[in-house]
């Protein structure tokens, strides 16, 4: 039985970097996604994932590294490997003089295995209306349009930059929940970038935190969830924290209550932190994916102001 | 799948391309009005109907060539510029054709409505030569004279639309080589000049302007340095025209296939 870390790589990033100028958009990046899985992409805006992801479609190249789907080059336009995707970008360019049906029926005939069916349910899931002009279709609706053309071909990769932004609540569960899982079913992978953490936590085997354009946490749901804790301390009166652990990854004080969050976190570490602190009490709280990310990300910021100053 | 490309692109141009018919419309339906007005000032009718509908459609030839020329560069100024105005040309991007298959489209889409508008104009002409020599035979002559009733004073257009509709006798390929050869640098200048615009209104002036500077860069310094006679200088602006024309096309299509950014 073939498990999924030995299946083949399908997207693999190998020192991939862009830049805007002086602007370092992607940073030396290491990814390697394989087939079946489903990668989460988390960071703030201007992290840099609309420039990974742009990448991957070679909308822009790399300025260094390589970029690699189904192991050949991302930058060469490969029809066959383009049938293999479907990809909902984070801004929509569709063409907004043609009507829906119109867009549909252009689209279906680029691709070998696009499913009529399928596109029939999904259009009367999200009742976009055919004889409508893309122009004239809200955001959200426009989103569906991207996420049925994405779709539609029951395609090996799908990429994803913010799909469920300007869905409502019924058709964003929806869409996770029935359309995505029964894409997920068919052991295809898929690259997620969302604002949206629980929709990532729904889906996503695997996340990353991408901040100044590399990944500065990675790993499944429930690695990330066992390797960064958040440890509460109480410390004497007057006293201030004495031992701060190189794994530290954020930390706040707040009169006697210091609370500092670990990466990598043991239960090593927390009778140390209790012991070198002589703390009057302690325990190790849980992180929800959001919080892990807020406290990665501010910690970043606050690292980057004291290398600053 | 270029069969879709080809559909795209000529919804993209629908407008362009109605214009282009209703502007090609206006053109014979100018000079039948220049023709009917004419005809009336000088005092005169036609000897036969079939004069008048000959000098209607050889009047409207020119007009219509020039509308030719004019819309030439503005399709081929238009087909990319306009994908990349509203940066659907992204969304193309992230489609499986090629850039190659995409830019073949958007050329024979270009092409081709150059090609169906001037084959209008030259069969309007060649009608209009048919016409105007059919029953010549019977007639006897092929003057002027024998086509209008009263003969003192033919009409000026109506007139020298006749002369007009005579000249295809010599139109053969090679005469008729300078016309291609115009429309091929106006379609290649703006298909080249589409490059560094993100409006349609800069590559379509490079298109039309692209003949005439060739023609000032050409003729001017021959004529007065007297290098070779009008004819031959005519000749050399021609050839170097047509080649420029398809190095600026082969260069777009090369431009198309390896840019870095969408």
């Amino acid at each position: 039985m073939i498990t999924q870390s030995e299946n083949p790589p399908v997207i693999e990033l190998c020192g991939a970097t862009k830049r805007y100028g002086r602007k370092l958009a992607c940073d030396a990046v290491e990814l390697n996604v394989r087939q079946g899985t489903t990668f989460g992409l988390l960071g703030p805006n201007g992290a840099g994932k609309s420039s990974l992801i742009r990448m991957l479609m070679g909308l822009t190249p790399p300025d260094a590294g390589e970029v690699k789907l189904f192991g050949e080059n991302a930058r060469v336009h490969n029809t066959a490997m383009r049938q293999r995707i479907g990809y909902v970008p984070e801004v929509h360019c569709i063409y907004r003089w043609m009507k829906v049906e119109e867009v549909l029926g252009f689209v279906s005939k680029l691709y070998p295995r696009w499913d009529d069916d399928l596109t029939d349910q999904m259009l009367s899931a999200f009742e976009l209306p055919l004889k409508k002009k893309v122009a004239a279709l809200s955001k959200g609706m426009t989103t569906k349009l991207s996420l049925i053309l994405a779709l539609a071909h029951n395609p090996d990769l799908l990429i994803l930059d913010e799909p469920t932004s300007g869905l409502d609540p019924i058709i964003r569960e929806d869409f996770l929940e029935s359309v995505l899982q029964r894409h997920l079913c068919k052991g295809r992978t898929v690259l997620f970038s969302s604002h949206h953490f629980d929709d990532v936590e729904r889906v996503a085997d695997e996340v990353g935190i991408f901040v100044d354009g590399r990944f500065i946490a990675r790993g499944s749901i429930d690695e990330l969830r066992s390797n960064i804790k958040r440890v509460q301390i109480v410390l004497p009166d007057g006293k201030l924290p004495t031992h701060i652990p190189e794994q530290a990854v954020f930390q706040r004080l707040s009169r006697r209550d210091w609370t500092v969050t670990v990466s990598p976190f043991s239960e090593d570490l927390f009778e140390q932190l209790l012991s070198e602190n002589h703390a009057l009490g302690g325990n190790v709280v849980d992180l929800s994916l959001e919080d892990i990310f807020k406290d990665v990300i501010r910690g970043r910021k606050r690292q980057l102001e004291e290398i600053e100053t | 799948m270029i069969g879709a490309l080809i559909r795209k692109d000529l919804s993209l141009l629908r407008l362009y391309l109605r214009s282009l018919v209703a502007a090609l419309i206006a053109c014979f339906v100018a000079a039948a009005i220049l023709i009917f007005w004419d005809v009336r000032e000088a005092g005169q009718s036609f000897a036969e109907s079939r004069f008048m509908i000959a000098s209607i459609l050889a009047g409207g030839t020119p007009l219509g060539l020039i509308v030719v020329t004019i819309f030439s560069a503005l399709l081929s100024g238009s087909i990319i510029t306009l994908e990349r105005s509203d940066r659907s040309s992204q969304f193309l991007a992230c489609l499986p054709p090629t850039r190659l298959q995409n830019y073949l489209s958007k050329l024979v889409v270009v092409a081709s409505a150059v090609f169906l508008s001037l084959g209008i104009c030259l069969l309007a002409w060649f009608i209009a030569y048919q016409l105007n020599h059919s029953g010549e035979m019977s007639l006897g002559s092929s003057e002027l004279s024998k086509k209008f009733k009263e003969t003192n004073h033919p009409p000026v257009f109506a007139a020298g639309s006749l002369r007009f509709a005579d000249a295809w006798s010599n139109a053969t390929l090679y005469n008729l080589f300078p016309l291609f050869a115009i429309l091929a640098s106006t379609t290649g200048g703006s298909l080249l000049a589409s490059w560094g615009s993100r409006s349609n209104a800069v590559p379509t002036i490079f298109g039309l302007l692209t003949p005439i500077i060739l023609y000032v860069a050409i003729t001017i310094p021959i004529a007065l340095l007297k290098l070779m006679s009008f004819e031959e200088a005519f000749k050399l602006f021609s050839f170097v025209t047509a080649g420029f024309g398809l190095c600026c096309i082969v260069a777009s299509g090369c431009i198309y296939r390896v840019q870095r950014e969408f």
